[in-house]
């Protein structure tokens, strides 16, 4: 008997352990994609339907009139789609020009107490926002840069190059060093070295950083709101106006939402790959 | 496919992305910003339409503005933002000194940003002055300095669901406390609530604390003596608090400690899940919507049931302020002056709902046959509807908020929330 359950355990146990992931990772899945979901569906529903309860999600009630009206009057969303985009854009690429060789520099040159420079970059990232939102809205008038674009680029570079050096330095401490001594050999110089050798193999991390980056500069809300007016608002603030103090025009907003959001979503299917590889890599190593 | 994304995000194709966003943003002018009007006489922060918004900006008075401004030889430029944001761009602006406004909007802000604006109200028009509610200056007077005019009569009134009332067999509108509890009571049925209401937000007008200063003004209570310290902490604040608590047991909508807006009350009472809620006058609008609301032709209204001191409400300080940086303090004035003549205060009420200043407009026919809550907020207004707003009050608001908060949570008895609530003021006030 105590064999066969014995035998039946053994054969159950894998079975188990497998169904019990699958289970975990089906939540997991759920979890996140959940707020996704109500989103889109938010989105096509009348106010009515949302106001409901429980809400009236079934197929009868969907609609396409919160697109209409919100590409009806797109002109704000599509100045501050616009806005995201270059600002995002910008900041992206200054800091990948500025955090990989930096990163490369603080993982393998002998830069006097390295560590302790990396930890100052990301000790950077500790400050709250709101703490430095005075003084810096102070500069940034001083030099007559409110309401512009440049600005924000300068702001979210502050806060996105340190994470992307973490994210760089983790990838480029974790490869082997006699790939860099080969080049060496063969005459190439450290700049070489990292142009013709590292960064090529670099693709998944700077994936990352280049993802990680843009989406945190698409999506900040609270300098854009203090550091721009009319003309370089950003998506999020499109977004947010359609929130009132009296009145709250949920299936605009969620439809403004899905249309802003596509951009980030289709940059991070395209190196989805790249990104968990970019992450474990970087991460794990930093 | 893996291959085609190698591809496609090789390092060439990275370092070609980066050089054309910086091109894009070269192309774009990242530095500049339309030219900033030379020709611009002034400029006015408000929040955006729906919320209370001047003509131009929301849609009414259009003709009326473009033909001041070509009468007074002036270009009036708005920036419009979410009403939920406008107090932190504000608050960056002014104490960074680089404000450029001229004209701003305030609700309950005056006493908070007193440095950056200029008591203008009494240059207005006599006239002008005559035709609004003395008490309309109440929240934006400072040291008995007028700097502001309120533009809209926004105080909380009761709106119930007739067709509730009818079932329940209810013939009028509640007019005392007691009415008020039995009503919540008889109206909690059928999987809905007798009473809703946003109790989420602690601070600010149409925080919890704010709908508590309605209740606390009804029981005969007041917020500070005549010294500016707090003397809520009173049987009349005890009482006030132990209302709301007693509406919460007897059916108020749970939902509504995590409705954070009052908007997410109203759309209870519009999908005729609730039955009495109090509110501004804005509300009628909507519910008259076919795309907002199931309830229409069902919305009664009322003014606020009696305390043992009387009705009572609370003012939304919608305001018009000049700011201490303005370009040409008379010229605003003016502007402020057109905002408030009658014609626009009647297009205002006409054609987004928010009720007009001027008693003469309150008591226009049109008027009151559109929006039949006029006459109950005139009304209203002839009882207290003290917001008793101060330098701190978001701070003020925020604490006296948590407190009640965790009474109406059933965590603490309402003389406990209090005095614990009369301790944290005073040190406020104290460290000021």
């Amino acid at each position: 008997m105590s064999a066969l359950r014995g035998r039946l355990g053994a054969r159950l146990g894998p079975w188990l352990c497998d169904a019990g992931v699958i289970v975990a990772i089906g939540v997991f899945v759920v979890w996140s994609i959940a707020p996704l979901v109500w989103l889109v569906l938010s989105s096509i529903l009348p106010q009515l339907s949302l106001i409901a309860r429980p809400p009236q999600i079934s197929p009868v009630h969907w609609t396409l009139d919160n697109y209409v009206t919100v590409i009806g009057s797109a002109a704000a969303l599509g100045q501050g789609m616009l806005n995201s985009f270059i600002v995002a854009s910008f900041t992206t690429a200054v800091a990948l020009a500025l955090g990989a060789p930096a990163a490369y520099a603080l993982a393998r040159l002998s830069v006097p107490r390295s560590d302790a420079v990396v930890l100052l970059i990301l000790a950077t990232q500790m400050l709250p926002a709101i703490a430095i939102a005075i003084p810096l809205f102070i500069v940034i008038a001083r030099f007559g840069l409110i309401d512009t674009r440049l600005a924000l680029i300068i702001v979210y570079l502050s806060f996105n190059l340190p994470i992307v050096i973490w994210i760089l330095r983790g990838f480029f401490l974790g490869i082997p060093v006699g790939l860099e001594r080969a080049a060496a050999v063969d005459g190439a110089g450290v700049i070489r070295t990292f142009w013709m050798i590292v960064l090529p193999i670099s693709v998944p991390p700077l994936c990352a950083a280049v993802v990680f980056a843009f989406i945190e500069s698409w999506n900040e809300f609270f300098f854009a709101l203090i550091l721009t007016r009319q003309n370089a608002e950003t998506v999020p603030l499109v977004i947010a106006a359609f929130a009132g103090q009296y009145q709250t025009v949920f299936g605009q907003m969620m439809a403004a939402a899905v249309i802003s959001i596509a951009p980030v979503i289709l940059l991070a299917i395209l190196s989805r790959n790249h990104i968990v590889r970019g992450f474990a890599e970087g991460m794990l190593k930093g | 496919m893996r291959d085609d994304i190698t591809h496609l995000f090789s390092r060439r194709t990275l370092l070609q992305g980066a050089a054309g966003a910086a091109a894009i943003g070269g192309f774009s002018g990242l530095a500049s910003r339309p030219a900033r009007a030379a020709e611009t006489a002034l400029d006015v922060f408000a929040p955006l339409p729906p919320d209370p918004s001047p003509p131009g900006a929301a849609k009414f008075g259009e003709a009326a503005f473009a033909a001041w401004q070509q009468a007074h030889d002036a270009k009036v430029k708005y920036e419009l933002l979410a009403w939920p944001q406008l107090h932190d761009r504000m608050a960056t602006a002014f104490a960074s000194g680089t404000s450029e406004w001229d004209v701003v909007y305030m609700c309950a802000w005056v006493p908070e940003f007193i440095d950056f604006i200029v008591p203008y109200a009494d240059k207005l028009p006599p006239s002008t002055v005559a035709d609004m509610p003395v008490s309309s200056f109440k929240t934006v007077t400072w040291d008995g300095k007028r700097y502001g005019a309120v533009f809209t009569l926004s105080l909380l009134t009761l709106f119930y669901n007739t067709e509730h009332f009818e079932i329940a067999g209810l013939k009028e509108p509640p007019k005392t406390w007691d009415d008020l509890k039995r009503y919540t009571k008889e109206l909690t049925r059928d999987g809905r609530y007798g009473w809703v209401l946003d109790y989420a937000d602690s601070a600010g007008i149409g925080g919890t604390a704010s709908y508590w200063m309605c209740f606390l003004q009804q029981a005969g209570g007041t917020m500070y003596g005549p010294d500016g310290e707090p003397v809520f902490n009173s049987d009349a604040g005890v009482a006030a608090l132990q209302m709301m608590m007693d509406l919460m047991k007897l059916g108020t909508d749970p939902g509504s400690m995590s409705y954070a807006g009052i908007n997410d009350a109203t759309n209870v009472l519009l999908a005729g899940r609730a039955s009495m809620m109090m509110n501004w006058p804005y509300m009628w609008k909507p519910a008259q919507d076919p795309k907002q609301s199931k309830i229409i032709g069902k919305l009664g209204g009322a003014i606020l049931p009696a305390g043992p001191a009387g009705s009572a409400s609370i003012d939304g300080t919608d305001a018009w302020t000049v700011t201490a940086t303005c370009k040409d303090p008379a010229l605003a004035t003016k502007l402020i002056d057109f905002y408030l003549s009658p014609e626009v205060q009647k297009r205002q009420a006409l054609d987004t709902g928010w009720l007009p200043i001027r008693i003469s407009v309150l008591g226009d026919p049109e008027v009151q046959k559109a929006l039949p809550n006029a006459s109950i907020v005139l009304e209203q207004a002839k009882h207290p509807y003290n917001s008793f707003v101060t330098q701190n009050y978001n701070q003020i608001t925020q604490a006296i908020g948590t407190e009640i908060q965790k009474a109406l949570q059933g965590r603490q008895s309402a003389k406990q929330a209090m005095a614990n609530a009369s301790e944290q003021v005073t040190q406020i006030i104290k460290h000021s």
